[in-house]
């Protein structure tokens, strides 16, 4: 076996640009899966962690409205229902006026914490956390952070107003906060009279009765439930990312398999002799799964390096995206877990293995014939991988078709992805066929030579081929989803933002938290001359179930309800029923929740559950989890605080924007500090977020078009070693170097034209099966389908560039190396 | 061949290397939320300072009902209820159950939330279960806001949640107390029949050598108690006698003292006796120990350090604590023709709460065992029970 070993290692090392190639694929595969895999799970634990730590032993909440827990009820819980493990919170975002971050300020009773062990005061300097102290206490991470101010206070800008409050300590607790006795939360906050929440110490029994004891307006649950719910605010955006990675681990897979089956191709003769002399068959398939693990492992270790380093540097905007779309994470340190790492070392080692296993399948089960006629089998064989395909598409649509889970549809995709690779040498060969009837091409030496060559190696090309079109065919996919994305947010958004000017407090800009417009601003907008009618609006959080819902209270006149398109629903009727308490909600939310025009859905108020009807369902981007939209009367009933937080103006026909805004803001200035956006303004904004989410996206993409260029130019370098002698027998034949040249340049050329070619269904295909199956199920919306010319051509181009690039080095190589010493080595 | 060996060799370990630099640089310990501590009582009390608080410098003139409230102006102040009960089959029980008002700082609080104060009340409730020799002692902590903890004038009464102390009309007056922990719930009425005693210099009682280091100290040395006492589901009719002690101070404790040993003793013959032995740091007894010694008609005598001898008997060695009590005391009043020994009716009557210390239902007895009385001794340590009660 040691002589077996020797053998391979030396084989191994005489190709170290190809092995270089098979290993770097494997690692931006596996590189790729861990960044992301690292970004995730370290967005996830940083928030877990710090929630967990400031649980402490609490293991139950008490929650209510938008509003929060009437401050009443906490006296109710202790004294009357006898629960004493329980702390109240008033918790929100306050501003830095320092620096203008926003932290989240915790308010605690000191008491009511006597026991639950979560705060612990991290310094000698600090004060002790006493509830005669109006002062704040900083987090460990805040506090390394803030610059020191000479008056030992700290300034926080909260409900628009400032509150300069002496810094009173550290407190030894993970993330960006700020803490301070519930009175002062109160104030600072503006939450006079409220709670946030009510966390509990209870066993499941305990828990069980006080559910039963609860008024109808607050909700009990456990700790866990609360923070899984944040987190999975995120699942569809972790799972969608997850699984692009997943891909590009696939495409450095056909590399391994390129590699392996040249490897093992060159060795058929090596094999032969050594069956031969004794060695046995599973000596020589252990010699193929040893060659197999070192690039795997090679390939992994250097992977999990880039991993790490890739994974490093897209946690920040991993956390900005999380931030801006799904749950509240300032930053976010790196999380490593062994798990993490060995699924990835299972993934990268796993996908060697199983990509060298046909290759070496191959070359065992040639032991006993004498030549090598697998190209004449694999033609018989042909009509299997039809068979599979076709299968696969039937699996495919029977799993659309009956499922409504995002798994459900990546497997469809997945299926189908292979399905086309099944299919893809024979289209190629298809492809190749029909270009030799071409007149023009026949009278060409150099083009039937390439053309012959092509077919010939069509079993070696055909990896490379498939490699690049999948991998140009998932980017293209990519590329018309985020496009259709893109166009359905920017129609979207036109229809919605009907409204000439936008107004809402200074203070809530930024969206971490709701500010009130000031009493008197609606009144004045809607006297201002110009204006002819004003829609206000207000934005609360609340459930359905265990589903967070954006509740929308809409005062609209006729020209704000045209911005909303209903999918479901008659218009007029829709509003008409609206106008008595119904409400409409949008496309995600109906996926999500399986609702219908006509069906009841139940939210979670002040008040208790609100039963209300649904009348129409709108298109709607804006949030994946799902909003409602209420007629504001009703949602005064229902709701602590009705203060609308943002308006829209309708000018009246021909005032210029700019006649209005300017007198208007000096008029409204000593009311309240105001923001005055166009609409345009705002879709511009909208857009910018839009396109930052998709920053990833587009690191993933790059990465897979370059595992695939470094497939071809693998599976080139292979392809010219092996066919060294047949040149040198063209150049003795006095083909000129520069005529090889050009004759390798024709067949990459033509190799990477036909992978475009079948990137472009297999492409559109998988956009399909993104707009229309994975989006509906991750998010919940329609997007339309838009392709464009120029994303078709720039696929094509992109394919023969990249086959030309790979090309270049190993045709170079064979041209300029001279006939007779190859003739004379061989 | 062999350099070739070498070449990959020398590849794998710069992989290695690199992979496990990275790693090292990359992987950031998790902090350790496992060693976070609790907030401790001390420090939810605040600062120890007294600055801006009353102090009882002088005697006053007591005015009752009204001293029976709250004095605010006061750093801390309690309502403090020991007693003996029987059930009428004979079955014994002791109870304690006390209030405590802390002032965190001095001064009235901001009126911007209903949350806003500068109290905090602490309660201790524990129940001796004589005849099935155990004891339970509970502790509850709240602030004084949103009516979950407080006192009030009119009515008189003085709550922490559920654990009330209400009071009837006029000067000397009928008491009711509720309290309930877990499977204990205790309800008593209490008349009193006794007048109220002032201790000390008329009611100003001093700890320490150091002007302002003094309590206002008042006693209603014996009660008639009745009332329900429920144990894990069963319910007892009790009845039997109590002892009220009502007291408040910003600071008491001098330095060098260590601790105290205090006597509430219910005679047969209709006399009570109240001693609390201030204890130095060198275990001796500070001059400063004081009591009084009331007859059944309601004359005082006040006593001194040197009016009586005092001798700890054995010791108890507390297997949950660790700590170490007088296992019963002999003290001797000759001048009064006392002479008892005083014996816990059970050795395990520790608190073992926020604060540590010994606090239960003791028998007075003389030399040969024969029964003179009953009463409640409280022992404490040095630590932060003193600072709690006595600071």
């Amino acid at each position: 076996m040691r002589l077996l070993l020797r053998a391979m290692l030396r084989e191994l090392s005489q190709h170290p640009l190809l092995n270089a190639l098979a290993i770097f694929g494997i690692a931006l595969g596996v590189a790729a899966v861990l960044a992301v895999q690292i970004a995730s799970i370290s967005a996830r634990a940083s928030f877990e962690r710090s929630t967990q730590t400031l649980s402490g032993h609490t293991n139950y909440v008490i929650e209510g409205g938008p509003a929060g827990v009437p401050e009443a009820f906490y006296r109710t819980l202790r004294i009357e229902l006898g629960i004493r493990d329980s702390a109240p919170v008033v918790s929100g975002w306050v501003q830095l006026e320092t620096d203008g971050r926003w932290c989240e300020l915790i308010g605690l009773d000191p008491i009511a914490e006597l026991g639950f062990g979560r705060l612990r005061v991290a310094s000698e300097a600090s004060r002790s956390f006493s509830p005669a102290d109006n002062g704040v206490w900083v987090s460990t991470q805040l506090a390394h952070s803030l610059p020191h101010a000479a008056d030992g206070t700290l300034t926080l800008r909260a409900a628009e107003r400032s509150h300069r409050l002496p810094l009173a300590g550290v407190i030894d607790i993970p993330g960006s906060r700020l803490f301070a006795d519930i009175a002062s939360a109160q104030v600072i906050l503006g939450r006079g009279g409220w709670l946030s929440r009510i966390e509990l110490q209870l066993d499941d029994r305990q828990a069980q009765h006080l559910r039963t004891q609860l008024p109808a307006d607050l909700t009990l649950r456990s700790q866990r439930e609360r923070n899984e719910q944040v987190t999975q605010l995120s699942s569809a955006f972790d799972f969608n990312l997850t699984s692009l990675s997943l891909l590009v681990l696939l495409i450095g897979a056909f590399l391994i398999f390129s590699t392996m089956q040249f490897v093992v191709t060159r060795r058929r003769t090596l094999y032969r002799r050594l069956y031969a002399l004794g060695v046995t068959r599973g000596e020589l398939a252990g010699l193929i799964a040893v060659e197999a693990a070192i690039l795997g492992s090679l390939g992994t270790l250097l992977g999990g390096v880039i991993g790490l380093w890739l994974g490093h540097g897209v946690l920040p905007l991993f956390v900005r995206t999380v931030d801006d779309l799904y749950y509240p994470l300032a930053t976010a340190t790196l999380t490593l877990t062994s798990v993490t790492l060995l699924k990835v070392t299972l993934l990268g080692l796993g996908a060697t293995l199983l990509a060298a296993c046909w290759p070496g399948r191959e070359a065992l089960r040639e032991l006993h014939s004498r030549a090598p006629e697998h190209q004449a089998r694999a033609d018989q064989r042909r009509v299997r991988p039809l068979l599979l395909a076709l299968a696969g598409i039937g699996a495919a649509l029977v799993i659309i078709a009956g499922s409504r889970g995002l798994p459900a549809g990546f497997l469809a995709l997945a299926l189908l992805v292979t399905a086309a690779v099944l299919v893809m040498p024979d289209a190629l060969r298809c492809l190749t066929r029909r270009l030799h009837p071409l007149p023009l091409l026949r009278r060409s030496l150099l083009w039937r030579l390439a053309l012959r060559d092509i077919d010939r190696h069509r079993q070696r090309t055909a990896i490379a081929v498939v490699a690049l079109a999948v991998a140009l065919g998932s980017a293209l996919a990519m590329a018309v989803m985020i496009d259709s994305f893109r166009s359905g947010v920017e129609h979207w958004l036109h229809q919605l933002l009907q409204a000439d000017i936008y107004v809402q407090p200074q203070a809530a800009v930024g969206n971490h938290q709701a500010v009130p417009l000031a009493p008197g601003v609606v009144e004045r907008l809607q006297a201002s001359p110009g204006v002819a009618a004003v829609a206000t609006y207000q934005r609360v959080e609340t459930r359905s179930g265990q589903r967070s819902v954006q509740l929308i209270a809409l005062d609209a006149p006729p020209q704000a309800r045209a911005g909303y398109q209903l999918i479901s629903g008659e218009m007029a009727a829709a509003w008409a029923a609206f106008d008595h308490g119904a409400v409409l909600i949008s496309e995600p939310l109906a996926w999500h929740a399986q609702l219908g025009v006509g069906d009841q859905l139940t939210l979670a108020s002040d008040h208790g559950p609100l039963r209300l009807r649904v009348a129409g369902i709108f298109r709607d981007y804006g949030s994946e989890h799902g909003r409602v939209l209420l007629a504001r009367p009703y949602f005064a009933r229902a709701f602590a605080d009705d203060r609308p937080g943002s308006a829209g103006l309708f000018l009246t026909a021909g005032t210029p924007t700019g006649e209005v805004l300017g007198p208007l803001a000096a008029q409204l200035s000593p009311l309240q500090a105001l923001d005055f956006r166009s609409a345009a303004e705002i879709l511009t904004a909208s857009l910018a977020v839009f396109d930052r989410t998709f920053s990833i996206t587009a690191l993933v993409r790059v990465i897979a078009l370059t595992v695939a260029v470094a497939g071809v130019l693998g599976s080139l370098l292979a392809l010219a070693i092996e066919r060294r002698r047949e040149f040198a027998i063209l150049r003795v034949l006095g083909l000129m170097p520069g005529e090889l040249l050009r004759l390798l340049l024709l067949e990459c050329g033509w190799l990477g034209l036909a992978a475009g070619l079948l990137a472009l269904p297999l492409g559109l295909g998988m956009a399909y099966m993104l707009t229309a199956v994975i989006n509906r199920r991750a998010f919940g919306w329609s997007l339309p389908f838009e392709i464009s010319a120029e994303t078709l051509l720039s696929t094509l181009l992109l394919a023969v560039l990249a086959a030309l690039l790979a090309g270049i080095y190993p045709a170079l190589q064979l041209a300029r190396t001279p006939a007779a010493r190859t003739l004379h080595e061989e | 061949m062999k350099s070739e060996m070498k070449h990959w060799r020398a590849a794998i370990l710069l992989l290695v290397v690199c992979a496990a630099l990275a790693l090292r640089a990359l992987l950031q310990p998790a902090p350790a939320s496992s060693s976070v501590a609790a907030i401790e009582v001390g420090d939810a009390l605040g600062s120890a300072s007294s600055a801006g608080y009353a102090r009882a410098y002088a005697p006053r003139s007591f005015v009752f009902p009204a001293d029976h409230a709250a004095h605010p102006d006061f750093r801390n102040e309690w309502w403090y209820f020991t007693g003996n009960l029987r059930d009428p089959a004979g079955r014994a029980f002791g109870y304690q159950l006390t209030l405590f008002r802390i002032a965190i700082a001095p001064g009235a609080p901001a009126e911007d939330s209903a949350w806003r104060t500068h109290t905090v009340y602490m309660g201790h409730f524990a129940i001796s279960d004589l005849g099935a020799a155990r004891h339970l002692g509970f502790e509850r902590y709240s602030r004084a806001a949103l009516g979950l903890a407080g006192a009030t004038t009119t009515p008189l009464a003085i709550w922490l949640e559920d654990w009330r102390i209400e009071a009837g009309d006029g000067a000397n007056p009928r008491w009711h107390l509720q309290a309930a922990a877990k499977d204990v719930t205790l309800q008593l009425t209490l008349e009193p029949v006794r007048a109220i005693v002032l201790q000390g210099d008329d009611g100003l009682s001093r700890k320490s050598a150091e002007p302002g280091n003094a309590s206002y100290y008042y006693s209603v040395p014996r009660l008639a108690t009745q009332g329900t006492l429920t144990l894990d589901g069963q319910r007892f009719a009790v009845s039997g006698q109590s002892w009220l002690d009502r007291e408040w101070s910003t600071s008491a404790l001098g330095s060098g003292q260590s601790g105290w040993d205090w006597f509430a003793l219910q005679f047969d013959d209709g006399r009570e006796l109240m001693y609390y032995r201030l204890r130095r740091s060198d275990g001796s007894s500070d001059p400063l120990s004081a009591g009084t010694l009331s007859s059944a008609a309601g004359i005082l005598r006040h006593l001194h350090s040197t009016d009586l001898t005092l001798e700890a008997r054995g010791e108890w060695r507390s297997p949950y604590s660790g700590l170490r009590y007088p296992a019963g005391w002999h003290l001797a009043v000759p001048a009064a023709g006392i002479d008892v020994q005083v014996v816990p009716k059970l050795a395990e009557q520790e608190m073992r709460l926020s604060v540590h210390y010994w606090e239960g239902a003791v028998s007075v007895t003389d030399a040969q065992g024969r029964r003179l009385g009953e009463g409640y001794l409280e022992m404490t340590q040095d630590g932060p029970a003193v600072r709690t009660r006595w600071r």
